[in-house]
């Protein structure tokens, strides 16, 4: 009687071994990347918006504040997206025929509010609060990363809630003088000082 | 073949005084050949295909019931505020159950060397896998938001969360995967040697292929069985525990709680003992069609059916005591809820309930089963395994239900009626059990081989002047 399998099954065999090894890391892998990867948080991700509003000409370029369009971030939960109003302030004398800027006259015109993307988006079960975490020291640019560099908006962090554990659970690493929250060039503490200890 | 209707014992060796396991007239060759055979035929019989045609039509309500649900969400079953667990807790309570009679037949009595488990070990092994199957489906199905089931491993996640250990739910998903996994491997390792001589007894090319990579290259050489004996002893006394620590586990599930009629030390040893009980009642079930249609009659003997009905008897025994118990702790507790608990079980809306399951577990079987008459008689034993199993269903309703619909506030009392989905997800999962067992029948031994013929006569040492005759 004729063998049933020939001696190639040896290594077959023997490769099944290494290949059920070998899945189960990819799975391993796999799985990890499907909850980790910034194509799954979105870190880096420039959305299109309606206006191709540049952070870094206007924080960088022209020194404006973060409170001046984000006003309410000390006083609410949300900080606010600046509406038309704030825009038009400057853009009805200067670049008033720029093509880039005509949804914002749009919105002037017609009481259309522009339909901006939100880039960091928080499910609905979150509810975080802006006012406490810059009135305790925390920085824009400790969560939201050097958004003066940012040409287009991107989401810097992952915004998942290990993220957020991994800061509340140690937080004297992040936290900053009140009076350099809004500088987003501000270095850390050294490892000298690893926390921040206020004057008063 | 000696055993049909007499019952002054056929299976005492007339020599020896020894109590034969397997009908006399066996040889190696024709035992292949019977259990073999039913796999390699080509004829398969007509009943078998109307068997899985009737049990996938079955299971096809399991489809419809699970693809309801998972669109319109718990809310289309009978579960309301005061009484959150119904039937689906009551089946997943049901199948386990069941299920733990297989790993009874093949650890527990493995490790007390009894051989007669030899002839009903592979089958009830595949009814154990497959009523976890049954079962699993269920803690999976009754969550709101099944999709987020995942959560209940402990695996590191982006949320930094972690299971809550203390939730004896939550050992239910350790329990109830640990067991589904170590069964299937020692179903699987105990039938190794016997895909053996099913790959080289098959004529198909196919049946061969496939039986000779489920064999894994078994050759029957001694190292082989060393090590094959060593292990099955090994996970038979790993078996053990967990047969007795997953039921208890899932017993934890309502002794953890602070309800009245769930809060009671007695069901860990209770739960299993009943989980034997049903089992039991289940194998007798499979086992008395299958022999009849297969002409199993001198493998799976009248012994055998005496002895599963002797271990139903003494199984029966501790869930009555439980019942006792559980009444007269209701009483000696002097505590107005437990006692309160008790009077509505028996007297209440669903007493009716209660008394069935007095009737069907208690007042038939246990009057009965004593009779050796009636122990052998295989008509009786397969209506009364079918009571049985009715009555332990019923002791999961009455624990289930009759505790949650009237507890501690009058003001939150109120009542369970199951909906026809309730009924369909769960003669869907009998579809299923059938429908898988079917296919385990057709396809892969469903007596172990191997194990009978240690049994046989040829296996025993022979005495010096005498020659057991070899028939080829």
């Amino acid at each position: 009687m004729a063998q049933v399998f020939d001696r190639s099954s040896n290594a077959l065999a023997r490769a099944s071994l290494v290949i059920t090894g070998l899945i189960v890391i990819a799975l391993g892998v796999a799985l990890n990347q499907l909850q980790r990867s910034p194509w799954v948080t979105r870190q880096g991700q420039r959305p299109d918006q309606p206006v191709p509003f540049s952070h870094r000409h206007h924080v960088e370029g022209l020194g404006v504040q973060c409170q001046y369009c984000h006003t309410s971030v000390e006083k609410s939960m949300y900080a606010g997206i600046p509406p038309t109003k704030t825009c038009m302030n400057c853009h009805a004398q200067i670049w008033t025929n720029a093509e880039m800027l005509e949804p914002v006259r749009q919105s002037w015109a017609t009481g259309e509010s522009v339909k901006w993307t939100r880039v960091h988006d928080l499910p609905d079960y979150v509810y975080f609060n802006h006012e406490i975490h810059v009135n305790k020291g925390i920085g824009c640019a400790s969560c939201h990363g050097r958004v003066d560099e940012m040409p287009l908006m991107y989401q810097e962090n992952t915004l998942q809630m290990e993220w957020c554990l991994n800061c509340h659970r140690n937080p004297g690493k992040n936290l900053r003088p009140t009076s350099e929250i809004y500088n987003m060039a501000w270095t850390g503490p050294t490892s000298d000082k690893p926390v921040y200890c206020a004057d008063t | 073949m000696a055993t049909k209707g007499q019952i002054s014992d056929p299976m005492i060796d007339p020599k020896t005084g020894e109590f034969a396991v397997i009908a006399p007239g066996h040889n190696f060759k024709s035992v292949t050949e019977k259990i073999a055979g039913v796999v390699l035929t080509s004829n398969t019989p007509l009943g078998w295909f109307f068997g899985l045609t009737v049990a996938s039509g079955v299971a096809t309500f399991l489809v419809i019931a699970v693809t309801w649900l998972f669109l319109k969400g718990v809310g289309i079953w009978g579960v309301t505020i005061p009484g959150a667990w119904g039937f689906a807790i009551i089946n997943f309570v049901w199948w386990i159950g069941i299920g733990h009679a297989g790993t009874l037949i093949s650890a527990i009595l493995l490790l007390f060397k009894q051989t007669w488990r030899n002839s009903i070990n592979r089958f009830a092994e595949a009814m154990t896998i497959f009523a976890v199957c049954c079962a699993g489906l269920f803690p999976v199905l009754h969550v709101g938001r099944p999709w987020l089931g995942y959560w209940l491993f402990p695996y590191p996640n982006t949320m930094n969360v972690w299971p809550q250990f203390r939730s004896p739910l939550c050992w239910d998903v350790f329990a109830v995967s640990t067991y589904a996994t170590i069964s299937v491997v020692f179903w699987y390792i105990g039938m190794i040697p016997d895909f053996g001589t099913l790959r080289d007894k098959a004529q198909l090319p196919l049946a061969k292929y496939v039986y000779g990579m489920l064999s894994l290259g078994w050759r029957g050489s001694t190292r082989h069985w060393m090590r094959y004996e060593t292990a099955s002893l090994l996970l038979a006394g790993l078996s053990t525990p967990l047969v007795l620590s997953v039921h208890t586990v899932i017993s934890f599930d309502f002794a953890v709680a602070a309800l009245p009629g769930w809060h009671t030390t007695v069901f860990p040893p209770y739960f299993v003992a009943g989980a034997i009980y049903s089992g039991f009642a289940m194998v007798l079930t499979l086992a008395i069609p299958i022999r009849k249609f297969y002409h199993m009659e001198d493998l799976v003997t009248l012994r055998h059916l005496d002895n599963m009905a002797k271990v139903m008897l003494g199984t029966g025994l501790i869930v009555a005591y439980g019942y006792g118990l559980e009444v007269f702790m209701a009483w000696y507790s002097a505590s107005h809820w437990e006692f309160f608990m008790m009077w509505n079980r028996m007297f209440g809306p669903m007493g009716w309930a209660y008394w069935i399951l007095i009737a069907t577990n208690i007042a038939i079987p246990l009057t009965t089963l004593w009779s050796r008459k009636l122990r052998v008689n295989v008509t009786y034993l397969f209506i009364l395994s079918l009571i049985v199993n009715t009555g332990m269903w019923f002791e999961r309703f009455v624990i289930v239900v009759t505790s949650l619909y009237r507890d501690f506030l009058p003001s939150s009392w109120g009542t369970y009626k199951a909906t026809k989905w309730d009924y369909m997800l769960y003669v869907g999962t009998l579809g299923m059990f059938t429908f898988l067992f079917l296919l385990f029948v057709r396809l892969a031994p469903m007596i172990p081989m191997n194990e009978i013929k240690m049994m046989l006569p040829q296996t025993k040492i022979k005495p010096a002047d005498t020659t057991v005759e070899e028939t080829a």
